[in-house]
């Protein structure tokens, strides 16, 4: 029994030691206090792996924030037909919320490790192609039909070279109870004073029924708020990287998007876009503001209003002129440099994102992922299931006004007086400002919840945006502005 | 650091191999070593050798893409201090240790007393209030959440329905409530433990002194007051400090209850550790932070170590 | 109870019935509140079974009714049509019954050597187990990444494992140490003078008697591992290896709730194997944490 118990000791000494000390040195306790280690273990883990001969069993991780269940499953089932036709391919999937998709992917890469094929966040495109942690995909767009299928701007594409693939995007609009509306007497509304009218004659908190809801939580408000932001003729910055939310106008557009949230239901501080689906489909919201997958949560969890619901453009317009502007942005995949199978990633990542595949895996939230080629989106026009078929002027709608996002990270000053010119160039400095959390986000944050008046707030929000991006350009003195 | 280490290693040695106060010493030394070295072995690469990764990363500037370190001495430590929100945090972390296990201390001592009655039925009560312990924190915050929601949750539909609201009230909106919530799922999930040693001490109660005391005639509050407090003191003290340290350091329950918000309302020093490691990207801030939790911690516990030792003296 | 009674035959039957009435009062009073202790641990519990098997039309309805008036366990069935629960909960039964075998074994060999032996080394890792008792969780995280990476082991169960084992020793040690202390040192002597060696007397004598504090101990570890969310959401990052909190947190965004039937039921499936193991070994729980465990 002792002799059994000093070898079993002998193994896990061995092993751990094997794993962890680089030279063969018995010192483990010496090893282990000391600075060096500790060093040299930062040191090496940011080296290379060396890609490996493309042949034999290859493992290719796949990471994905869309964790929904059902997409999950059509994912499963395309990659189950990957590997029919190579044996050899196994796919991982990998998911995890767009909360930590930051951090996972982050660590990865600066710890130099294989990210695989990965979902990329738009605001760290830039830095990570720059940083050279994201393969090519050159051929693989090519492949699909380069610019003759891709809608302009939905692929990442730095200095003429093709980093990240788009698989869809989803288009925002108003989401209205035909029903309540009728009974009200009322039109559905097309600019903000219709709108705030409507709002105010639908709330009824005795009945337990709030007009519009406002998501406001620290992952919502930005992407809701510069939608109503640039149908006031305004931007954040102009194309060439100049702030303009420090505009008097900027403020009026502020107030005026505080005062619909008094028609918002109770709690509406703390919505995300979830919740936003929620008080709709509880009926507790008369109007939501949301993309298709609203729509596709009704058969299941609300089949009462199917035909009860509706959908129209975005109604913020103050002005005859006002442009038209609504929120989407492309979901895209990118592949990590340092990956092991680089040739079979991109096989993999071009058999996803083409044909019917991507077809059905866009299909599972039919309307809320509106594709990004052509051939694609010609496959969804008549696909073939109930909802599809029932909700055709839905699914219509998303299409038609893909033409209309704009994005507050991605698209630099696509708002110049009241024009809408798309410019596919993102802020480089506007990580804290449009992200999660941010300080956009903060700056209503602070109005819903901290009691801040609005100007208050502006004014500290505006100083913060200056400083970020005086810090920004301070450290990045040969940044030039785009031209177009 | 090292030297002493050498030094320790070399006394390892020395005793292993060691002839001079004979083979059973000597026997017994190397089953000891043996015995413990595992533990030792594990402990050190998966609990130590980080704490001290991240004690070390505490004096640098860390770059979060690339990892690139520089030597900034106590920078981190000052920019650390003069931040609202460290102090913020500080003080919300101290609220809700305070908060959570006074409440568990007032409730668990009170439902271990009624359930060491001679009640019918006790023992399946005794496995029921337990439950709540056995519920993974992530069940517990989901749990918690769609119970309180505005829209959904039975919560607010309750008081709606008896008329104490008039309208939903977003309880984990406000950052003073969302705190309170967070502190009530706490006591509510950590309760069942306090009771759980509680009731064992109560178990193993010498039965004379009770006889006794209760021959002298002594009141219910007395027989309390004067044998069974005494009893349970050392035990309340050893779980406070678990608690204690626990509660402190809990992550969790905090963070998938409410996300650190809303205004940074839930945000303990842990949350905020996450927050400035992973949404900030301040890596040696964070690593200061945890720092400065490690020393809380050990002060703290040093604390309940002088009490604890009073405690046993004063029962025997 | 009363002083200045007239008849004491009187006093004495007054007195009797009053004594009954209190009695009786306080022992219903008891009762009352044992069951609302009861209720106050449980209540939230039904609310989640309830609401898992309450149909999603009925979940979202606009005057959601207390209890479902078509109950289904269709959200247990998309659970594990839709996600790879199954998979999770295997991942997570083996990774917490490896953790917590292994965790007993070496913190019993531990905590017996460190109760029997006094030697400096002894003392130096017991204050070093008391600190890594104490560290925030959320400390190591990053670091363990990196070491992970090194060793090859990240994304690896069997990584996640021998960072739960590192983690959780210094609570199994210090838990079984007191115990240890507890036992008194003549079993083993008398076992000794018999001809075994200390080993045998350790394992044939010692652990027996141990086994209270041992189960006491395994339960404990247990049921943390298998509750475990910040390890296992950050070092573990494939679907088909991670475990079941860090699985359900993957459907359980900030953002958005795919289903909050499909997510009660995750609920009642992940707490469910752990309150039937309680149950199974309840009777040692108690026992264990009173022989001693977990004083000084």
């Amino acid at each position: 029994m002792k002799r059994l118990l000093a070898f079993l000791m002998l193994l896990t000494l061995l092993l751990v030691l094997a794993a962890c000390a680089p030279s063969n040195s018995g010192d483990v306790v010496e090893k282990v206090v000391t600075k060096e280690v500790v060093k040299e273990v930062v040191k090496e883990v940011v080296v290379t792996p060396t890609p490996g001969p493309e042949t034999g069993p290859r493992t290719l991780t796949f990471f994905t924030t869309e964790a929904d269940p059902p997409q999950l499953d059509i994912l499963s089932e395309i990659i189950d037909e990957y590997h029919k036709d190579h044996p050899d391919v196994y796919i991982d999937v990998v998911t995890g919320t767009p909360a930590t998709r930051g951090e996972r992917i982050t660590t990865l890469l600066a710890a130099g490790a294989d990210a695989g094929i990965f979902e990329i966040e738009a605001s760290f495109s830039r830095d990570w192609a720059e940083a050279g942690y994201l393969l090519p995909l050159d051929d693989v767009f090519a492949a699909i039909g380069g610019t003759d299928e891709y809608v302009p701007g939905s692929y990442y594409q730095l200095e003429d070279t093709v980093y990240a693939l788009p698989y869809a995007t989803s288009v925002y609009g108003l989401w209205y109870r035909k029903d309540l509306f009728a009974e009200a007497g009322l039109q559905p509304p097309t600019n903000y004073d219709e709108l705030l009218a409507a709002a105010q004659a639908l709330t009824d908190p005795s009945q337990g029924i709030y007009g519009i809801s406002i998501p406001g939580s620290t992952n919502a408000s930005v992407n809701f708020f510069s939608t109503f932001l640039w149908q006031q003729c305004l931007d954040y910055y102009t194309p060439q990287g100049d702030l303009t939310f420090d505009q008097p106008a900027a403020l009026d557009a502020i107030k005026k998007w505080v005062a619909l949230t008094r028609y918002a239901p109770p709690g509406f501080e703390n919505y995300s876009w979830g919740d936003q689906i929620t008080a709709f489909i509880t009926g507790k919201a008369a109007m939501s503001v949301y993309a298709g997958r609203l729509g596709v949560r009704m058969p299941d969890q609300a089949p009462q209003l199917e035909d009860k619901a509706d959908i129209v453009r975005l109604p913020w317009a103050t002005k005859a002129d006002s442009p038209y502007v609504t929120y989407g942005s492309w979901s895209r995949i990118a592949i990590s440099a340092n990956t092991k199978y680089p040739e079979t990633a991109k096989d993999f990542l071009q058999f996803v994102l083409s044909g019917d595949r991507l077809a059905r895996y866009d299909a599972t939230v039919i309307g809320h992922m509106v594709p990004p080629t052509k051939s694609v989106a010609k496959m969804l026009e008549n696909w073939d299931s109930d909802y599809a078929r029932q909700h055709s002027d839905w699914l219509a709608f998303f299409n038609e006004n893909a033409a209309y996002t704009n994005h507050p990270a991605n698209n630099m000053g696509s708002i110049e007086g009241c024009e809408f010119n798309k410019k596919d160039y993102g802020p480089p400095w506007g990580g804290p400002i449009f992200s999660k959390g941010g300080i956009i986000d903060l700056m209503f944050q602070q109005i819903y919840v901290g009691g801040t008046d609005p100007e208050t707030a502006w004014q500290d929000a505006v100083a913060q945006m200056k400083d970020v991006q005086d810090e920004w350009l301070a450290a990045h003195p040969d940044w030039q502005p785009p031209t177009y | 650091m090292t030297t002493t280490t050498r030094r320790l290693w070399s006394f390892i040695k020395a005793r292993w191999s060691q002839n001079g106060s004979g083979r059973m010493a000597r026997n017994d030394y190397r089953l000891a070593i043996m015995m413990i070295s595992p533990a030792i072995l594990l402990v050190l690469v998966f609990a130590m050798l980080p704490m001290l990764q991240g004690l070390y990363a505490s004096f640098f500037q860390v770059e979060s893409a690339t990892l690139k370190m520089t030597f900034n001495g106590l920078d981190n430590y000052v920019w650390l201090l003069t931040k609202p929100l460290f102090w913020q945090s500080f003080w919300r972390s101290i609220l809700w240790v305070v908060g959570t296990t006074v409440f568990q201390f007032v409730l668990g001592i009170g439902i271990a007393l009624l359930l060491h009655q001679e009640l019918k039925g006790r023992n399946i009560a005794r496995g029921m209030v337990l439950f709540p312990y056995l519920i993974p924190a992530i069940v517990l915050s989901l749990t918690w959440r769609f119970i309180l929601d505005p829209t959904m949750g039975i919560f607010n539909r309750m008081l709606m329905d008896f008329g104490l609201v008039s309208r939903p009230v977003a309880f984990l909106s406000k950052p003073h409530t969302a705190l309170l919530f967070v502190i009530a799922a706490g006591i509510w999930k950590y309760t069942p433990f306090v009771v759980m040693m509680i009731l064992a001490r109560l178990q193993v109660i010498p039965l004379e002194l009770e006889e006794a005391a209760k021959l002298d005639g002594a009141s219910s509050w007395q027989l309390f007051r004067y044998i069974t407090w005494p009893w349970l003191l050392p035990v309340v003290i050893v779980t406070l400090l678990l608690r204690t340290i626990w509660t402190f350091r809990q992550f969790d329950i905090v963070y998938l209850f409410s996300f650190g918000g809303p205004l940074f309302g839930t945000t303990t020093l842990p949350v905020l550790v996450r927050y400035l490691a992973f949404d900030a990207q301040q890596i040696g801030p964070a690593a200061a932070t945890a720092t400065a939790m490690l020393v809380m911690l050990l002060l703290m516990s040093w604390g309940y170590f002088v009490l604890y030792n009073r405690a046993e003296e004063n029962l025997s | 109870m009363s002083k200045n009674t007239t008849s004491p035959t009187l006093s004495a039957q007054k007195s009797a019935v009053y004594y009954r009435l209190i009695r009786n009062l306080r022992r219903v009073t008891l009762y009352v509140l044992m069951i609302l202790a009861v209720l106050w641990a449980t209540l939230p519990l039904i609310w989640v079974f309830i609401s898992s098997i309450r149909p999603d039309a009925e979940t979202y309805a606009f005057h959601q009714t207390f209890f479902p008036q078509h109950p289904t366990f269709e959200n247990y069935a998309t659970l594990f049509r839709v996600t790879r629960f199954g998979l999770w909960m295997r991942n997570s039964a083996i990774l917490s019954t490896a953790t917590t075998l292994i965790v007993i074994a070496l913190s019993a060999m531990a905590a017996y050597a460190m109760s029997r032996f006094r030697y400096r080394i002894f003392e130096v890792f017991g204050r070093m187990t008391l600190l890594a008792y104490m560290m925030p969780p959320i400390i190591l995280v990053v670091p363990l990444f990196f070491i992970l990476f090194k060793l090859h082991l990240t994304n690896s169960m069997i990584g996640l494992t021998l960072v739960y084992i590192g983690t959780r020793l210094p609570v199994g040690i210090w838990m079984l140490r007191s115990y240890f202390q507890g036992i008194p040192k003549e079993l083993e002597d008398a076992a000794m003078v018999d001809g075994t060696t200390r080993f045998q007397a350790f394992y044939k004598v010692i652990l027996p008697q141990a086994m209270p504090g041992m189960i006491a101990t395994g339960i404990f570890v247990f049921s943390v591992t298998w509750q475990e969310f910040l390890f296992a959401s950050i070092l573990i990052f494939s679907a088909t290896r991670t475990t079941l909190s860090a699985g359900v947190a993957t459907f359980l965004s900030e953002d958005w709730i795919y289903s909050w039937g499909v997510l009660m039921a995750a609920g009642v499936m992940i707490s469910l194997p752990l309150v039937l193991f309680y149950i199974f070994l309840q009777r040692y729980l108690i026992a264990g944490w009173g022989g001693g465990g977990l004083k000084g």
